[in-house]
């Protein structure tokens, strides 16, 4: 239960946590297009440089980042063993019965686990370095011209706070209704499967209602506090767009120039 | 069934910024049959110390042990099932563990998990629903029906259908209104002189602490500061304000007396009646 890395904040201080979360935001928007136009192994080990160089200016413990990858290491494998049967381009390198290993085959995988060990490291590190509330803020910020076209900008931002907010909270009553149940005699890790998703059912019951009835505490909570929505809302804390954060939008603009340059030789 | 802590530590969250000291050199032993309460300000250990009872955690290092089964630092194989029979724990607010469709079924939920036919468990939960207060024909309705309290007490009659021979009790009286919660540790009372039950109380309420144990543990920052009789650990309020802990009403309300009669000594009360009965001889000498 301790391994869940969404919306937990580390605070250690560093260039990355003083960066205003909107330009993070559209950094990190940009890296992901970025990356999946990465093509050969030069550009590949650049992006590899890039995202462990921004691991250690981060200053998050690299424990962290691991914890947040590990649950899909299992589909990266996936992928990566799914190109090596799939894909028939290039040279053969080796035949074992009905098996071909195929050059492009092998340089598919690699690069595709590449990109998604990459991209999941950068997107948990803006979610490690931005504390979730100046998170959404941001987000509300970048979508607030939408708000023309009609897109609920405000209420999105607060859906996402809340969540995060709340995913704490869920995670800590999850652990209490597992030992609550563990104690009266439920085993969640061992017996045949069937058994096991039954047993998940003692927890998943209370779960829900614990997470309705607090759905409604709070909704009443808001409204008796005058709650009504984000129209003439003013911020306590206001966004600032500095100079650093132009900065490192260029950087990453030019981080990407590279990669699509090296596309082209 | 003894409980034994022989220089537990406990960590939590190890090798992480998190990290966190939750017991430290935590050596107690608890005789078989004893009420103990478990006293100590938020974050003294208290819960973590409950949880290495029925091995929900494992200590660090150390060795817990609980009648016949011992729980080492690093060894894995321990039934943990056949100590979960025998050690019942009720959770501070038991209602949110409450799923099943009826209150007969989620009262039978632990014994038929350790193993009990469904005849006997039925059998049981209609045993339980007068000692915890409720009235039989509530075996048939939903839990979510019921009141908060309906729903505490069938969440602890849940737990003490499988006889379990040492019960740990994590606050059952919190945000319970004052005659709730006397009933309720009165239940909990009865049924561990009835039952004989190794009975540990994790309470903040200094009163039920002193009028319930035989013996009193005050936890601070994961170390055991005071052990022993009622007597022995209220005499010392200053350290016990130092950590954060407070004297039952009626003791601190003597003292207060005693400043304000001068007295040299006052004798240290639990309960109302005693109380009134020193108040009542301090007149008859004040107006003789």
């Amino acid at each position: 239960m301790q391994n869940v890395i969404i919306g937990q904040y580390v605070s250690t201080s560093s260039i990355l946590h003083r960066l205003d979360p909107r330009s993070k935001l559209l950094c990190v928007f940009l890296l992901v297009f970025i990356i999946f136009l990465a093509n050969n192994w030069i550009a590949n080990t650049i992006v590899i440089v890039f995202t462990s160089s921004m691991v250690v200016l981060s200053k998050v413990p690299i424990l962290f980042i691991y914890k947040g990858v590990r649950p899909i290491l299992w589909l990266i494998l996936f992928t990566f063993i799914l190109h090596l049967f799939l894909t028939r381009e290039g040279d053969v390198i080796f035949r074992l019965g009905f098996f071909t290993l195929y050059e492009e085959a092998l340089r598919q995988g690699i690069f595709i686990a590449i990109r998604l060990i990459t991209i999941i490291m950068l997107t948990s590190l803006v979610t490690l370095t931005t504390r979730p509330i100046d998170l959404t803020d941001g987000l509300e910020q970048l979508f607030s011209p939408l708000k023309k076209i009609g897109l609920p900008a405000h209420e999105l931002a607060l859906m996402m706070s809340i969540s995060l907010r709340f995913i704490p909270t869920f995670m800590q009553e999850t652990e209490k209704i597992m030992k609550a149940q563990m104690a009266r005699g439920v085993d969640f890790t061992s017996g045949p499967f069937r058994q096991r998703i039954k047993a998940f059912l003692p927890l998943l019951v209370p779960l829900f209602i614990s997470a309705f009835n607090r759905a409604e505490e709070l909704a009443l909570a808001m409204e008796s506090r005058g709650y009504r929505g984000g129209i003439g809302r003013t911020k306590y804390r206001v966004l600032l767009w500095k100079f650093k954060d132009t900065m490192a939008l260029l950087f990453c603009l030019g981080f990407g120039l590279i990669i699509v340059w090296l596309r082209f030789i | 069934m003894d409980i034994v802590f022989s220089q537990v530590d406990y960590c939590y969250m190890v090798g992480t910024p998190f990290e966190k000291v939750a017991l430290k050199d935590f050596s107690i032993t608890i005789p078989s049959g004893s009420f103990t309460a478990v006293i100590g300000h938020t974050g003294s250990g208290k819960s973590t110390f409950i949880q290495h009872i029925n091995g929900l955690l494992r200590p660090s290092s150390g060795t817990v042990q609980v009648g016949p089964y011992t729980i080492k630092a690093g060894e894995k194989k321990v039934d943990l099932k056949g100590l979960r029979k025998k050690v019942g724990l009720v959770f501070q607010y038991p209602e949110h563990q409450l799923f099943e469709e009826t209150v007969e079924k989620d009262i039978c939920f632990g014994p038929i998990n350790f193993g009990l036919s469904k005849e006997k468990a039925v059998q049981r939960a209609k045993e339980l629903m007068p000692l915890v207060g409720l009235q039989e024909e509530l075996l048939t309705v939903s839990p979510f029906q019921l009141s908060g309290g309906q729903m505490r007490r069938v969440a602890i009659a849940g737990v003490l259908a499988s006889r379990p021979s040492v019960l740990v009790l994590d606050e059952p009286a919190a945000s319970l209104d004052p005659e709730g919660r006397e009933n309720m540790m009165n239940l909990f009372h009865d049924y561990h002189k009835t039952q004989k039950t190794t009975t540990i109380l994790v309470t903040h309420h200094m009163e039920d602490a002193a009028k319930y144990a035989d013996q009193i543990v005050v936890l601070h920052n994961g170390m055991i500061e005071m052990i022993g009789g009622r007597e022995l650990i209220f005499e010392r309020a200053s350290r016990l304000n130092e950590i954060g802990l407070d004297l039952p009403k009626s003791v601190r309300f003597l003292q207060d007396v005693k400043t304000q009669f001068n007295l040299k000594k006052v004798p240290m009360e639990f309960d109302v009646k005693g109380t009134s009965d020193f108040i009542g001889e301090l007149f008859k000498k004040k107006g003789e």
